[in-house]
């Protein structure tokens, strides 16, 4: 069976009035059915873009697909026509979006919201037939059938993620991109959300792309992580090689010892040093290497191939051959 | 030192909406002593910010007492509320919108000297040797001082709202979820800054966040709230180690974590939603999503020291 998405060598720019953004980078990353990867990165790392891209959602001229390939199902994606896109976009795949305020129409109720996914895509069921689905996946995602005719601003956040959520799962997608789904809500109700999407991944077998900046949350959720840094693919494993391997990106690293350890007593955090740096330039060596503790002579003037230890990939000269092959 | 830089004494605040009264801050009793953290933890609605800025008398207390250095300035007028206000001061979660974006990051700066001091401009030799001394404190390279806000990150604009705050040589700051809004590189370094002024300047902070993991890292007690009410209050050490209400275990329980032999921990995720505060009825509030309510619950909430320090209104379900 051909794997549920392949990117190959993505190259997108954003052209601004008097420059050019490079949002991502030769950006390789594949997906299997009913897999759950975790894309890990700060703000402005590409994340969102990635997932714009998936979808050809990218804002009109501005944002642009320079090279590369996105194959859907084994299908090309880049250059489709819109209508060909329509038909994938809420039926095969969906997405989520971070802010569930904005994401629903105000002045539709929810029940509407719902069933207008089911007139767009499946038009040939009776009306008793859809609204039936509605009551069921709302249900589903645990908001009583009997408030369907509310509007949005009848909802606490967290309901309103549910119901969208309701929205992306109706149609039964292959393939669900997430952006942030929990990050404006509070860590009781996330874990909530998460509970729940973990509940419906199970029962609908959809592969999952979860975009978040939330450590936390993916080595909860997802079975493969990609941690992007300026629109590079810089570290990609399992969980476990991510959080368990000794042998780390230093950025992944870098990451993981800014979070406040809940376990143990530190005084000080260790922050990165820096920030990102900026999209408009491309570099001549490692993307990271101003930021790096452990940058050298060549990082700065070659830029990092990838290293493959079993399937756990790390883009770092620290791992060249010459360099010992480790850390 | 026993008494107490801020202190308050059954300090309540309610709100008049047109369903009835809104109980955001109910009978809060805390003390955070000169050099000293207090976190205060709960979900978004549970009145956290509330308590911050009654403390600050930017909302009108509906009843009980602040007291700053011993003294209620409940009871102050407008002009000794200009002279305490030089010593509490209070940074912001969102560094976006609580800079003034057509103020220069000078003017940003000094624009807390001239509100209190009541000149209009201040441009002495004396001035600039100040803020750039507060610049260099807070972590601002030199050549921002004429630049806007616009052309800074999240980052540097927290950096700029505590300068704002220190630029009066403050006691106190309350830091209202000051890092909620970074990522997490840039949070650490923001936390790290904070620890530094404490320790040079022997500041107290209230720290308002709902992220458990940033209030361990920097507090020495640590309040829960919830609808207003608290439900826990322990040294930071004794509350991670030993905590006892319900809710705060389902909290503790939310977080994420990247530990991954936790992950198939048995989660007491608790169901349901933040019940609203209005006309609220007597007792606990977290009774509704409460898995040991009794009937007893719905009468009464009281807090009870069950350990030297550590104080909480409920200890059901510990085995």
């Amino acid at each position: 069976m051909a794997k549920l998405l392949e990117i190959k060598d993505l190259n997108v720019r954003y052209h601004t009035d008097d420059s050019i953004v490079y949002a991502v980078n030769n950006l390789s990353l594949s997906l299997e059915h009913g897999e759950k990867l975790g894309l890990v990165g700060e703000t402005g790392a590409g994340k969102t873009t990635l997932a714009l891209s998936i979808l050809q959602l990218l804002p009109n001229k501005v944002g642009k697909i320079e090279s590369g390939s996105i194959k859907y199902d084994g299908e090309e994606l880049i250059g489709q026509g819109e209508g060909y896109m329509l038909g994938l976009r809420g039926r095969r795949i969906s997405m989520i979006f971070q802010d569930p305020m904005t994401s629903l129409n105000p002045t539709q109720t929810v029940g509407d919201q719902v069933l207008e996914v089911l007139r767009l895509h499946f038009p040939q069921l009776t009306k008793e037939e859809k609204d039936a689905k509605v009551d069921e996946i709302l249900q589903l995602v645990g908001i009583p059938a009997s408030r369907k005719n509310e509007y949005p601003h009848q909802f606490s956040g967290g309901m309103k993620q549910r119901v969208v959520i309701a929205m992306a799962l109706i149609a039964e997608p292959e393939l669900l991109l997430a952006d942030e789904p929990t990050t404006a809500l509070d860590v009781t109700i996330q874990a909530q959300i998460m509970e729940l999407m973990r509940r419906l991944k199970d029962k609908f077998n959809t592969a999952v792309i979860l975009i978040t900046h939330d450590l936390g949350v993916v080595a909860e959720f997802c079975d493969k992580v990609s941690v992007v840094y300026a629109g590079r693919v810089v570290e990609h494993g399992t969980v476990e090689q991510i959080f368990e391997a000794k042998e780390k990106h230093p950025y992944t690293m870098g990451l993981i010892n800014c979070i406040p350890d809940l376990s143990k007593d530190e005084e000080r955090l260790k922050p990165i040093p820096g920030r990102m740096v900026d999209p408009r330039i491309i570099p001549t060596g490692c993307c990271f290497a101003d930021r790096c503790p452990h940058c050298m002579e060549i990082c700065k003037k070659q830029p990092p191939e990838i290293h493959d230890l079993d399937g756990h990939l790390i883009m770092c000269h620290l791992f060249d051959a010459e360099n010992g092959g480790k850390a | 030192m026993d008494r107490p830089l801020i202190e308050t004494k059954n300090l309540c605040k309610y709100f008049k909406t047109h369903r009835g009264m809104l109980h955001a801050v109910e009978d809060v009793n805390m003390k955070i002593f000169e050099g000293k953290t207090l976190g205060v933890v709960g979900e978004s609605g549970c009145g956290k910010s509330t308590l911050g800025r009654t403390v600050l008398r930017l909302h009108q207390a509906t009843s009980g007492e602040v007291l700053f250095e011993g003294e209620n300035i409940l009871k102050y007028s407008r002009q000794q509320m200009n002279r305490i206000h030089r010593n509490m001061q209070m940074i912001f979660q969102d560094p976006y919108s609580s800079l003034d974006p057509r103020m220069s990051i000078r003017a940003l700066i000094t624009e807390p000297l001239t509100v209190l001091s009541g000149k209009e401009k201040e441009s002495s030799k004396e001035m600039d040797d100040r803020v750039s001394r507060i610049m260099e404190m807070c972590g601002l390279p030199r050549h921002y001082s004429n630049l806007y806000p616009h052309e800074l990150d999240g980052g540097m604009r927290q950096r700029v709202g505590l300068a704002r705050a220190m630029i009066l040589d403050p006691k106190f700051i309350v830091c209202d979820e000051p890092v909620s809004a970074l990522d997490v590189s840039i949070q650490a370094q923001i936390l790290n800054l904070l620890m530094d002024l404490q320790d040079r300047h022997g500041l107290s902070y209230m720290f308002i966040t709902h992220d458990l993991a940033v209030v361990k890292h920097i507090s020495d007690e640590i309040m829960v709230m919830y609808m207003g009410q608290v439900v826990e209050y322990a040294p930071s050490a004794e509350l991670f180690r030993n905590h006892v209400h319900p809710y705060t275990r389902a909290l503790l329980n939310s977080i994420p974590t990247i530990d991954l032999s936790r992950r198939n921990r048995e989660r007491v995720t608790i169901t349901g939603e933040v019940s609203s505060p209005i006309n609220p009825a007597p007792g606990c509030r977290f009774a509704p999503r409460c898995p040991f309510a009794t009937e007893e619950c719905k009468q009464k909430h009281e807090l009870k020291e069950i350990s030297p320090g550590h104080f909480a209104s409920c200890t059901k379900g510990v085995n």
